[in-house]
C-alpha cells in the first residue's frame, strides 16, 4: 500500500517535470537558438510574403507564451512536426527506429551489468588481487576511452586486421531479410520465428557496438559494486555474521552482495543515460539505422524537428528509468519505507 | 577504528620534520603516486599547449596532397591525414583546444554552480527551492544529449562548446554546494560571525564559502575529464569546434573514413590524447578522493 502510494506520487511529479522537459526543449529550439528560427523553414531565396506566410503557417509570428501553449498543446496529441530529412512525421521515425536503439543499447547495458557486477564483487572481496588491479585498470581505462575512438579501434582490428566480425554496417546481414516483427528487436524475433540463421547472422553484427557500448558502462559499474562491496564487509553486520560462524560464501553472496548493489540500481539508470548519448556516436560510426544516426542526421541537416524528437525522446526515456529504478531501490531496501 | 586510523595518520604529520617544499612535494609525492602522476601529465600537456609552436615539427594548418597518407615515419612522427596534414603538429597544438575546453568549461560550471548551490542552501525556501528545481530540469536530460542540445541551438563553435559543456556541469556543482552549505551554516564559527554582526550575505561570502570549496573541488575532479570526453564526442558528430581547428575528437572524425583503408594513424593518435589527457584527470581526482576519505581503500 505504501508503495503504491509512493509509485503515484512519483508518477504525479512526473507530469511537472516532463513539463519542464518540454519547456527547455522548447526555448533550445525555438528561441535560443542561432539566428532566426524562421530561417529554419524558409528557403534562402524566398520573398518577404513567402516569408511571412511561411512563418504564420508554423506559427513563428505569435508571442513566445502562445508558441508554447501550441506547442505543448501538439505534443499531447503525439504531433512533433515532420522531418525535414525524411518528410515523415517525427513520431513515426521515432517509433520505426525505436527498437533498433532500444535493443543496442539494452544488451549493452545488460552485457555491462553481467560483466560488471562479477568484476566489482571479486575486486572487493579479494582486494589488492590481481583481480582487483585488473577490474581498476580496466575501469579507469573505460571511462577515460571516447566511445568513437574505441568503436575505431575495434573495427580497425577486428574487422580490416582479423576479419572475424562482418564489415560494421547495419543492423543485420545485408543479404538476410528481418525477423517478422513481433517485439521490433531482430534478436528477440528472430528466436520467437525460430530463425537460427537470421539470429546468428543480427548477433554477429551487434556484437561489437554492442562490446564497445558495454565497455563504457561496464567501467562504473565495477567501480560501485566494488565500493559498495567493500562498504558492506567492513561493516558491523558481516563481522556479526562471521562470528555467528555463517559461512564466508553464504556472507559475501547471501548478505553483503545484496548491501552492495543497491547503489548500482540508482547508478543503472545514469549508466543508460551514458549509453543513450553513446548510441548517438557509435550508431553514426557502425552505420546502425537506429535513433542515434537519426538524430545524427538531423544535426547535419538542421533538421529541428527531429533532432527535438530525439531529445524529448531520450529524456522521457531517462526520467522514466529513473523513476523505475527509484521504485526497485524502495522495494529492495526496507529502510526507506519507514522514513 | 576509523579514529584510531586518523589519529595514526595525524601524529604521522606532527612527527614530521620541517621540510622545504620542495622536500615537502616530493615526500607527498611518494604517499600519493597515483594523483602525482596524473598531476605530471597534465602538466605536461598544459606546457605542451603553451609551448605547441615550438615542438610542433610542421604548421598543423599547411596541407600537402603529395604526401597524404602517409603512415608513421621520422619525418611525420605520426603520420599524415588526408589532405597531407602532419597529424604530431595538429595533436601538439590540440592540446591547446582540449586543455583550454577542461579548464574553461569546468571554471564556468563551477562559478555558476556553486553560487546557486550556496544560495539554495544559505536561503531555503522559496528561491532555494526554485533554483533548485531548475538544477533538476537540466538533469533530466542524459548529460551528453543536453550538451548536444545546447550546442545544436547555438550553432557549432569553440565558444558555444565551452558553453554547453558547462551548462551541463553546473548541477554537480550546485548540489555539492548545496548540501556542504547546509551542513556548515550553524557551525559554531558561522554563529560566531553572526554574533559579532556580519550580514547574512557576508557570512556567506566570507566564511561559509571559503571554507566549502576545496571539498567540493575534490569531489568534483572527475568533470574536467568528462568535459574533455564530451566535448571530442561533440566535435565529433559537428557539434563543437570546425575544420581545420585541430582539435583532438574532430581530428578523430575526420579519420574515422580511413580505418577500413587501414590508416589507423590519423584517428589513432589524437584520440591517444584524449584518453591520456582524460586519465591524468581522473587519476588526480582518485587520489584526491582516497586522500580526504581513508575509508576510502
Amino acid at each position: 500500500m505504501q508503495l503504491l502510494v509512493y509509485i503515484a506520487k512519483r508518477l504525479l511529479l512526473l507530469v511537472p517535470l516532463l513539463l519542464g522537459v518540454t519547456f527547455v526543449v522548447f526555448l533550445l529550439t525555438r528561441v535560443v537558438i542561432e539566428g532566426n528560427p524562421v530561417d529554419r523553414f524558409v528557403p534562402p531565396m524566398a520573398s518577404a510574403e513567402e516569408r511571412e506566410r511561411i512563418a504564420a503557417e508554423h506559427g513563428l509570428d505569435q508571442p513566445v507564451t502562445t508558441q508554447y501553449l501550441t506547442y505543448v498543446q501538439n505534443l499531447l496529441q503525439g504531433d512533433l512536426g515532420v522531418s525535414f530529412n525524411t518528410s515523415r512525421p517525427v513520431i513515426d521515425d521515432l517509433a520505426r527506429l525505436f527498437p533498433a536503439t532500444f535493443e543496442l543499447t539494452t544488451l549493452a547495458m545488460l552485457l555491462g551489468l553481467l560483466v560488471g557486477i562479477p568484476l566489482g564483487v571479486i575486486a572487493g572481496v579479494k582486494r589488492d588481487s590481481w583481480v582487483d588491479h585488473v577490474s581498476r585498470a580496466l575501469s579507469v581505462a573505460g571511462v577515460a576511452m571516447p566511445v568513437f575512438w574505441l568503436s575505431l579501434l575495434a573495427i580497425y582490428f577486428l574487422f580490416y586486421q582479423w576479419g572475424i566480425v562482418p564489415a560494421p554496417i547495419g543492423r543485420i546481414d545485408p543479404q538476410m531479410t528481418p525477423p517478422p516483427q513481433v517485439t521490433g528487436l531482430y534478436t528477440v524475433d528472430s528466436l520467437i520465428a525460430g530463425e537460427w540463421e537470421t539470429f546468428y547472422g543480427t548477433a554477429r553484427i551487434l556484437f561489437l557496438p554492442v562490446v564497445v557500448l558495454a565497455f563504457g558502462a561496464m567501467a562504473p559499474i565495477a567501480r560501485m559494486t566494488r565500493s559498495g562491496m567493500v562498504d558492506a564487509l567492513d561493516s558491523q553486520y558481516v563481522l556479526a555474521a562471521r562470528a555467528l560462524g555463517i559461512p564466508w560464501r553464504t556472507i559475501v553472496l547471501r548478505y553483503a552482495l545484496k548491501n552492495a548493489l543497491l547503489p548500482v540500481i540508482t547508478m543503472t539508470a545514469v549508466v543508460y543515460g551514458f549509453l543513450l548519448g553513446g548510441s548517438v556516436l557509435v550508431e553514426n560510426i557502425f552505420a546502425f539505422p537506429g535513433l542515434g544516426r537519426y538524430a545524427y542526421n538531423a544535426i547535419s541537416a538542421s533538421d529541428y524537428p527531429a533532432i527535438q524528437g530525439f531529445i524529448l525522446y531520450a529524456a522521457t526515456m531517462y526520467v522514466t528509468l529513473f523513476l523505475i529504478t527509484d521504485i526497485i531501490y524502495r522495494i529492495l531496501d526496507p529502510r526507506i519505507q519507514t522514513a | 577504528m576509523v579514529n584510531q586510523r586518523v589519529a595514526e595518520v595525524s601524529a604521522q604529520e606532527t612527527i614530521r620534520p620541517d621540510l622545504n617544499w620542495r622536500q615537502e612535494f616530493a615526500y607527498w609525492a611518494r604517499r600519493n603516486p597515483v594523483t602525482a602522476i596524473g598531476l605530471l601529465f597534465v602538466l605536461l600537456l598544459v606546457l605542451m599547449a603553451i609551448f605547441a609552436p615550438l615542438i610542433a615539427t610542421h604548421d598543423p594548418y599547411a596541407t600537402n596532397p603529395a604526401i597524404s597518407n602517409l603512415s608513421p615515419s621520422r619525418d611525420h612522427y605520426f603520420g599524415t591525414g588526408t589532405f597531407g596534414e602532419d597529424i604530431f603538429s595538429r595533436v601538439v597544438y590540440g592540446a591547446r583546444y582540449d586543455m583550454s575546453i577542461a579548464f574553461g568549461a569546468v571554471g564556468i560550471a563551477l562559478v555558476i554552480g556553486c553560487v546557486i548551490g550556496a544560495v539554495a542552501g544559505f536561503w531555503e525556501g522559496f528561491l532555494g527551492e526554485g533554483l533548485m528545481r531548475i538544477v533538476e530540469l537540466l538533469q533530466a536530460f542524459p548529460q551528453f544529449i543536453l550538451a548536444m542540445a545546447i550546442a545544436g541551438a547555438l550553432g557549432p563553435s569553440f565558444t558555444n562548446l565551452i558553453i554547453a559543456i558547462a551548462v551541463t556541469n553546473i548541477p554537480i556543482y550546485a548540489h555539492l554546494m548545496r548540501v556542504r552549505i547546509l551542513s556548515v551554516k550553524h557551525t559554531q564559527y558561522a554563529m560566531a560571525a553572526a554574533a559579532s554582526g556580519n550580514s547574512r550575505g557576508r557570512i556567506l561570502y566570507r566564511h561559509l564559502l571559503p571554507n566549502s570549496l576545496a571539498p567540493i573541488f575534490v569531489q568534483s575532479t572527475l568533470q574536467p575529464g568528462w568535459a574533455i570526453l564530451s566535448a571530442a564526442g561533440l566535435s565529433f558528430i559537428g557539434l563543437g569546434v570546425r575544420m581545420p581547428s585541430p582539435e583532438w575528437g574532430l581530428m578523430v572524425a575526420t579519420g574515422s573514413q580511413r580505418i577500413i583503408s587501414g590508416e589507423w594513424w590519423i584517428s589513432f593518435f589524437p584520440g591517444l590524447f584524449i584518453v591520456i589527457a582524460v586519465m591524468a584527470f581522473n587519476l588526480i581526482g582518485d587520489g584526491l578522493q582516497d586522500l580526504l576519505d581513508p575509508q576510502r581503500k
